[in-house]
This record gives C-alpha cells, structure tokens and sequence, in this order.
C-alpha cells in the first residue's frame, strides 16, 4: 500500500491525493492536469490487460492530462481536414460501421451550426483513438476514466443522480453542448451528455466476447454482476461497464464519443 | 416418444381431462429434426398469437426490437420505459417444443443503453444473455433449441438488471407440447411489474426512475400490462358466458410476487408454474413469482365484470395492480342470485352492540382504581371517536367531557344519557350541542366503570359510580 492512505472499503472510488494542495490546472490545450492518486475499482474481476493485481485493492493511479470536455464536432472537423483518411467518404470499413458521423450530412459538414459545440458522436475507437494519436494523445484508459470521475468522492450522489436522469431522458435529435459544470478536478460532463470511449474499453466485461470460454462471463449480467463490485447500489457504475462491455472497436452510436488523455504534464 | 410410466391407466385419463400434457422428453426434441423456416408471429398484450398448427419442428425467426420511449404510466404521469418491442410486456413470443429459434436482439440507434435478452426457456449461460449483450445501433443473433415445454419469462439482463427489469424489460415466451393445448374460446396476455418514480404514487409530469426505492423493493406501481389502467374500460378484457378463457400470466418483477387472484371467478385450472406437465384444478389464487408466470383457465357461468388484481391487496387498491374482464351474456340466477333483498337490518335492542352480550365473562371492577383502569378501555373503544382522547369533544359537533358541566352537576342525569341516549339540543360550558348520542347498549358493569374513568380524568369532580347506579337509573330499552 502506498503510504498512509485512508481506503473506505465498499465506496467507489475513495482516493487520497499523493499531490498535495491541488488547483485545477487547465493547460492552454483544454487539458486538466489530474494528480496521482488511488482509487478503488468497481469492478473486482482482473481485467484482461492487468498485471497480477489483487482486483479487490486500492490502485495507484499516476498523474496524468485529461481533456476538460469531450471532443466536439469543432474539434473533429479540424482533425478531419487535416487527416482525409477518417472523413465519412474515405474511412475503411474495417474501422467503422455504417453509422460512422451519421449526423454529418457530408464529409466536412457538422449537422448544423449549433452542432459546433456538440460532442461529437457516431465515431469509432479506432477513429476516436487517431484522433488523440494526431494530437500526441491517446484515449484515456478505464481506470483514468472512472478516476477523473469518481472525482476522490466528491460530488457522488450527484453524479449518480444526473446519470439516472440521462438514462430516463429520451433522446433528442442530439447531444446538448458541452460546458457543464467542472467537477473537483475541473473536469466537465462526464456524464449527461455521452458515452466516452476508453483506451481499454473491452478488457473488463466479457459478456460480448463471444470466444470466451474461462467461464467468467457471468460477472457482467443479471444477479452474477453483483457478485464481483465494490458497491452493488452504484446502478449508473453498472451501466457504464455493461456498455462498455457491448462495443467493439468499430462500433459508432448516437450517444458514444470521447475525449483524450495524456502523460503528466 | 420414449416408454414411460404413467401409474394407473385411470389416473392417467384422470390428467389427460384435466388438460395435462405429456408433451416429449429433451432428448427428443433435442433430436427432433427441423423441417422448414419462418417467421414468429408476435403478439402485444392482451393479446397472444394464435396456437401452433405444425405437427414438426421447424426454424422460427424472432426479431425482437429494443425501442426506449416515453410513454404513460398513470394518468398524468409519464415514464421512459424501456421495451421489448415498444410496448410493456414485450411481444409475446409462440412456439412449439422441438423448434430452433433464431432469436435477433435489435437495439434501435435512437437507444441510450446496452441491452441483452436471458429467455428462461434457454438450457444455456444466462439463457442467451451471454450472447446478446448489444450495443444501441446493432444487433445480436444466438439460437436456441427448444428442449421444455411450458410458458416462460423472458427480460433483460444486463447490468444493473433490476434498472433494465423495471423500466419494463420483460416479456414472454410460451413453448408448446407437441400436442398443442385444449381449444378454449379466447386466449389472454397479461403480466405484472412493479415501477419505481422519484416522486409519489400519483405525482404527475415524466416521473425518473428511483434507484433507492428499486433497492428498497418499495415501488410507487404495481400495474398490469404496463399502466395503470392499461386493461380497464374499452381496454378490458372480453367474454361471453359459457365461453372459456385462458390467461397466460406472468409476473416481470423486478421484486414483487404476485398473489393472482380474478374477483368473482374460481380457476377451473391453473398450470403452476407455467408448467404444462401438472395442471391442478378449482383454485382462488395463485402464487406467480417475480421471473415466473402460470397459465388459468376458467369458464364463464354469469355476465358481469370480473376485477383482475394481485390479491396482495394494497396494490390493487393503491398501486394499480387491477385489470377487468368484462363478460356479456344471460344470466342465471342458480349460479348467482344477485341481490335478492335490500332491508334495513335491525339488530334487536337499542343499540348497536349486542353481539354476544351476556356470554362474555366482564371483568367486575373490585375498586375504584380497577374501576377508572376498566373504564378507559370502554372509552377508547366507544366514546373516544366523538369526545376525543382528552375529552375535549370536538366544536359544534360533539360536546367536552373534560371539566363539563352538564356531566359533574347530575351523575343520576349521566347514567340515563349513555343508557337511552340523548336527541335533544343541550348546553355545554356555555355552548350550544344539536347532536345525536345513541344509546349505549352496554353492561351496568361497563357504564360504571366509563363513568367513573371520565369523572376521574381530566379535572373532572372524581366521584364513583357503581354498577348498582346504573341499574337502578338506567333507561330501559323499548
């Protein structure tokens, strides 16, 4: 364990920062500098692409950049002009499905002018993750992800409570803009707006994997899913990995975008 | 089909009549060969699609689409359900035992959520759940062999799966036996679930859903068929007397279990269950867990509407779990005779408690103490509800006994007010009474002791009255 680190089992996510007398710091890339910290998986199933941690504690998260907001349609017209390969007309099949930018009525056309600070949805991983990758970037992975928002456990109920009223809104013609209130590391709209990509997306639920075969595959559905979470009452936590556990890296949907990570600044 | 024993030949026609189906062992239908491929006709409740006439197993197609929609869930008040097919249940899904279903979970793009289907009539990991879990846009193949008979559950589980449930994510799938089911003349769809709002049974506007509450197991609805109201009115279900119906029930959760019960009308049969194999007769109610369902059938012997309720009964009356069947035709008045006669009852005696008097030992009071103690349960049980706990009375209605003067000027004026009572305007601590008090047909036992608990209480003059008093004084009935 690192340090005298207080870890309230049975909470999501719980940290102490190792960075002490932290201020947002929003660098002139629209990154927050997020400090190095521990934070209490939900899920208490090894994921894929783990080393031989104990799933049950605490893990170290190192310091890292996180985007403030998610990728907006803006955004990702400046990636496209300058990356033709990823516009609607040229992208591989291999690496979206027929939904790829479906909002965009042509390849450099962003729905409407109100669309400009949408995030930007209906993108691949693999089109999210060139994205990150032009700006020196990379997606954040899922333990970054869930760590920027588990926010050292501020804000907890109201992030359950705004994710409970996304899930019960039906959706609109698209997403609402981005600009939401910053969270205790600055970061905004987590949840509200759209599902996120992460780097790892695939590694912890199995249920989609139709080629396993370690019989773990209970651990994501019905009652089996209570079985391995640190907090069976966190339905909004639930719902994350599950959609997460449903994609594959050329999926696209109406509500899936991202943002992008980076090392320490 | 494999040689089995069956016991005594009479006992077997004994079951045969009573609509029990053998049907085919797993091994058979594991084996049956399919010949042949279509579509599933699917059915929204109440309604159900129409039996198998097949005599082989064959290839059925089930296109079952995942819509989230916002819809009503009570007068006034709106829900974002979440469906098998846009509707709450889902589709009703008919087979035949021995099919292989080629089951395609469509998750419409408009959808915010991950959705996958576990169909209890799978022998498989999460009964297809394993292999369904899907993406908002896309869709998911997986087939099955249809090895039981019987009628079954299907919902979605997919993680937190009591948020997937209760929003509506629940439908069922009935496997025939190869010989079908008895003919009856109408066939009904119905299925419980519990919901979950933010706000208060009855508070209008698009309700959220309540994670704790779901937690809690407290729902603000318990409904059939996805509203309340769903199954009332225009909407009842129909029948004509003499004819027969069978309702396919079947209870969605997430958490309640239903005690199904139709008002006015006896089960002929129900297959517990949902199970084809052991069909029991003449039933009032019968248990239907949550992820469970059962088939009833009944003839109809009189007109009428028959109320359709989860006899657990607060949530028929107070949670929305009633639906109506409405049946036309000719009476019979051997059957049920109706209301014959409509008269005053009039118990003899003055008053309104004369059951059993005279057979209850009363306790005698050997004190005045025991007598005040005695007294202040005659009058929870009989004064209380006008004069009040604190004798205070209530204005211009009922008069004070605390501190009063009408009562502490005249005991022997006391005793004839509670044994004949009182139909004249009084007077009170200075105001003005144009009630009733009826008389009290209680013992000498039961009047000394109230008195003397009022004249001891709440500042009263404390005198004792004794049970000599009263039947020396009291107003004898007519």
């Amino acid at each position: 364990m690192h340090g005298a680190v207080a870890i309230a089992v049975g909470t999501l996510a719980l940290v102490a920062p190792l960075a002490v007398g932290l201020a947002v710091e929003l660098n002139s890339d629209g990154m927050i500098a997020l400090p190095a910290g521990l934070y209490m998986p939900f899920l208490r199933v090894r994921a894929l692409n783990a080393s031989n941690a104990d799933a049950t504690a605490a893990r170290r998260i190192d310091a890292f950049r996180l985007d403030a907001e998610p990728v907006t349609n803006a955004q990702f017209l400046d990636f496209l002009i300058a990356h033709p390969q990823w516009r609607k007309s040229r992208i591989r099949a291999l690496f979206a499905d027929d939904r790829y930018l479906k909002r965009w009525p042509s390849d450099l056309e962003p729905a409407d002018a109100g669309a400009r600070d949408e995030p930007v949805t209906n993108v691949s991983w693999f089109a999210a993750e060139a994205y990150c990758k032009a700006r020196g970037l990379r997606l954040p992975t899922t333990e970054q992800w869930e760590y920027a928002l588990a926010d050292e456990g501020r804000g907890r109920e109201t992030v359950r409570a705004r994710s409970l009223e996304w899930f019960a809104e039906p959706n609109g013609a698209h997403p609402p803009s981005v600009g939401g209130p910053p969270n205790g590391f600055g970061v905004r709209d987590m949840v509200g707006l759209v599902w996120e990509w992460t780097l790892d997306f695939a590694a912890y639920a199995r249920t989609g994997e139709s080629r396993d075969s370690d019989g773990k595959d209970s651990a994501n559905f019905c009652g089996g899913a209570a079985a391995g979470v640190a907090d069976a009452t966190d339905y909004p936590a639930f719902m994350r990995y599950s959609m997460r556990a449903s994609l594959k890296a050329d999926y696209t949907a109406d509500n899936l975008g991202f943002r992008c990570a980076g090392g320490a600044p | 089909m494999r040689v089995r024993s069956f016991g005594s030949g009479a006992a077997m026609a004994a079951l045969l009549i009573a609509g029990a189906a053998f049907a085919a062992s797993r091994e058979d239908n594991l084996n049956d060969p399919i010949t042949g491929q279509e579509n599933a006709v699917l059915a929204d409740a109440p309604n159900v699609p129409p039996p198998v006439q097949r005599d082989h197993a064959t290839k059925i197609v089930v296109h079952l689409e995942v819509r989230e929609l916002e819809g009503r869930l009570a007068d006034a008040v709106r829900y974002t359900f979440w469906t098998f097919g846009g509707h709450v249940p889902g589709k009703f899904i008919r087979i035949r035992e021995g099919d292989l279903v080629e089951m395609h979970l469509d998750n419409h793009p408009d959808n915010k959520m991950p959705h996958n289907i576990d169909l209890h009539a799978v022998n498989g990991p999460g009964g297809g759940a394993a292999a369904s879990l899907t993406a908002p846009g896309h869709s998911s193949v997986f087939s099955f062999k249809a090895l039981n008979p019987g009628l079954y559950v299907y919902h979605c589980a997919t993680a937190p799966v009591a948020m997937h449930i209760g929003n509506g994510m629940y439908g069922m799938i009935l496997v025939e036996p190869k010989e079908g089911l008895p003919k009856v003349d109408h066939e009904y769809y119905v299925m419980q679930g519990d919901f979950y709002t933010q706000g208060a049974n009855g508070d209008q506007g698009l309700q959220p859903f309540s994670m704790a509450k779901v937690i809690d197991e407290k729902p603000e609805y318990v409904v059939f068929n996805g509203s309340v109201g769903s199954t009332v009115g225009d909407k009842a279900l129909t029948a004509k007397v003499g004819e027969t119906v069978r309702l396919f029930v079947g209870d969605g959760g997430p958490n309640l279990v239903s005690s199904f019960h139709v008002i006015g009308q006896i089960f002929d049969v129900v297959y517990p269950e949902g199970n084809l194999a052991a069909p029991t007769r003449n039933v009032q109610t019968t248990m239907i867990p949550a992820g469970g369902a059962a088939i009833v059938q009944f003839q109809m012997s009189v007109p009428g509407t028959f109320i359709i309720v989860d006899h657990s009964i607060e949530r028929a009356f107070n949670r929305g779990a009633l639906a109506q069947l409405k049946v036309s035709g000719e009476e019979n008045k051997l059957v049920y005779s109706g209301k014959t006669f409509d008269l005053v009852y009039q118990p003899e005696g003055t008053g309104i408690r004369v059951a059993g008097q005279g057979q209850i030992v009363a306790p005698a009071a050997q004190s005045k103490a025991e007598r005040i103690e005695l007294g202040a349960g005659v009058f929870a049980n009989n004064c209380q509800a006008c004069h009040q706990a604190d004798g205070e009375g209530v204005p211009d209605a009922f008069p004070p006994l605390a501190k009063s003067d009408y009562l502490n000027g005249d005991k022997i004026r006391a005793i004839k007010t509670v044994t004949g009572g009182l139909e004249t305007k009084l007077t009170v601590n200075g105001h003005d009474f144009n009630g009733v008090m009826p008389a009290w047909s209680l013992s000498d036992e039961d009047i000394a002791d109230v008195l003397t608990y009022v004249y001891n209480t709440w500042g009263n003059s404390g005198q004792e009255v004794t049970p000599e008093e009263v039947r020396a004084y009291r107003i004898k009935a007519q």
